[in-house]
Formats: C-alpha cells, structure tokens, sequence
C-alpha cells in the first residue's frame, strides 16, 4: 500500500502513483509506436528471396535495415518503461491496463499503416481487450501482495 | 502472384503464431534460467553475472536464442500482414501460459481466469479469420 501515499485524488483509484502512470503511458506508447515501426519498415523483408528458408539472409536483412533496428530499440524502450513502473507497483495492479495496447494499436494501424479494420477484427480485438482485462482482474484478486518490504530496488538512477 | 488468398496468407500466420508460442516458450526458459542465477540487481555486477551465466549455455542461452528465432518470425510474418491483423493475436499468449500454468505446473486457475482465456481465444479466432 505504500505505492499509494501522496496521491493526487483524480489517481487515487487508479492505484498508482503519478511516476507509474507517467512510466506506464510511456511502454505503452513506445510499444505501439516500436510495431508500426517495425510493421513499416518489415517492407524491407519481402524482398528476401527464399523467405523463411533462408534464415540467414533474414537475419541479415533485420540487422542492416534502420527502420526495423530503430522499431527493435522503441519497442526495448518500452519495455525499459514497464519495467520502471512494475518497481513501483505490483503486477497485479498494472497489468490489466495491458488489454488498452490492443485496443490502443488500432489507431495507428488505421490511421498511419491505412489498413481496414472490418467488423469482424474490431469485435476480435474487443472481445481480446475484454478477455485480457478479465484473466488480468483475476490475478489482482487471487494475488497476496507480493513485496514484503517495499519496493524493489532497480537502478533507476542510471 | 497468382495464388489464391488462402496459401499466401497461411505461411505468416503459420510464422506469427510460430512466433508467438517461441516467444512464449523462451519466457518459461528464461525464468528458469535466472532463478538458477539467483536475485539480480540493474548494475554493472548483476550484468556480469547474467552474461556469465548466458555464456555456459543452459536454459538461460537457450531462452535467448527462442527469444531471437520468435523475433525474425514475427517480423517476417509483419511484412505479409496487417499489424491490426498479427498484433491482437499476442493475447494468445495469455492463453498459452495458462494452460500451461494449468497443466504443466499444476497450479490453480479461478474461473474468472477461464473466462478471461475464453474469451481472448473467442476473439482470436474471430481475429485471424478477418
């Protein structure tokens, strides 16, 4: 309950204190924002000839390609990010808010990436959302709190 | 680049899903490898440690290489389908690691947690044949 001192009323049901939230808003934007990079940039791979049989030159290609190393490094920054706002907070509260990243993708991809998004895939993902969401609830309520003393410490300093 | 829809569409969904079960199955190798190691600090020691313990092989360079294998397919499956398309089917995931849980560890999984795995598989599959 520590992590719920010093909290502005608005967050108070939230559960998390204003630096997670910050450091959660921020995974999931770079998450995002790391796979449509790599959607974008992913391109470069139907080129390779031979595709999936020749592993190597796949390899090659990912390693050579900017945009695909760059949406790598956005999305590794964002799970840096989680990482931060999980030393803060217990699991159990923050992972429900990973059923918003499915919901969240959808803009980009409609909006950047212009792919249609019928009927049948907007359902999916919301029964996806919801089905996340629920499984995650689940382990909020069945988990005891998990650190005893306090949080653990991680060198955020760096 | 006649081919019918279905046979250009099954190798990324075969490779998206290939990559996720990878993926899913690295994590499992992963744990089990730094468990071994013991609790870990962010420093310049804990990275020692890790990397030493990733150069004697084992669990933990096995999950690494998982790791990397899921990444190439899942990018390769990204250059033939929608990101609307491969992103959701993530969630499979949580299904995997369930019954895993379930099955493979034996632990206890409450009904609200089936109900959440009905519905993520009800709405992946609706997902992959949009």
């Amino acid at each position: 309950m520590s992590a719920r001192r010093a909290l502005p009323r608005r967050l108070a049901p939230v559960g998390l204190d204003r630096p997670a939230v910050a450091y959660l808003i921020l995974s999931m934007v770079l998450g995002v924002g790391g796979q449509v990079l790599l959607k974008l940039a992913a391109a470069d791979l139907r080129a390779v000839e031979g595709g999936l049989a020749s592993p190597l030159r796949l390899v090659g290609t990912i390693v050579t390609s900017p945009g695909l190393m760059g949406g790598l490094a956005l999305y590794a920054s964002g799970t840096f990010f989680w990482l931060l706002a999980l030393s803060r907070v217990d699991l159990g509260l923050l992972y429900p808010y990973t059923a918003l990243n499915f919901v969240l993708v959808l803009a980009p991809a409609a909006l950047v990436l212009r792919e249609r998004i019928g009927p049948a895939r907007l359902a999916g993902v919301l029964l996806i959302a919801l089905g996340v969401g629920l499984h995650a609830l689940s382990a909020r309520r069945g988990a005891a709190p998990e650190r005893p003393g306090g949080r653990v410490e991680s060198g955020r300093a760096a | 680049m006649t081919a019918a829809a279905e046979p250009t569409r099954l190798a990324p969904l075969l490779a998206v899903l290939g990559s996720i079960a990878l993926g899913a199955w690295g994590q499992v190798l992963l744990k089990q490898g730094v468990t071994r190691v013991g609790p870990l600090l962010l420093g310049a020691r804990g990275v020692g440690r890790l990397v030493a313990a990733a150069t004697r092989g084992g669990r933990l360079l096995a999950g690494l290489a998982l790791y990397g294998v899921s990444a190439v397919l899942w990018l390769f499956g990204l250059s033939r389908v929608d990101l609307s398309y491969a992103y959701p089917l993530l969630a499979l995931n949580m299904v995997l690691v369930t019954l895993g849980a379930r099955f493979v560890l034996g632990e206890r999984v409450s009904r609200l947690r089936w109900a959440g795995v009905a519905l993520i598989a009800a709405g992946i599959a609706l997902v992959a044949a949009s």
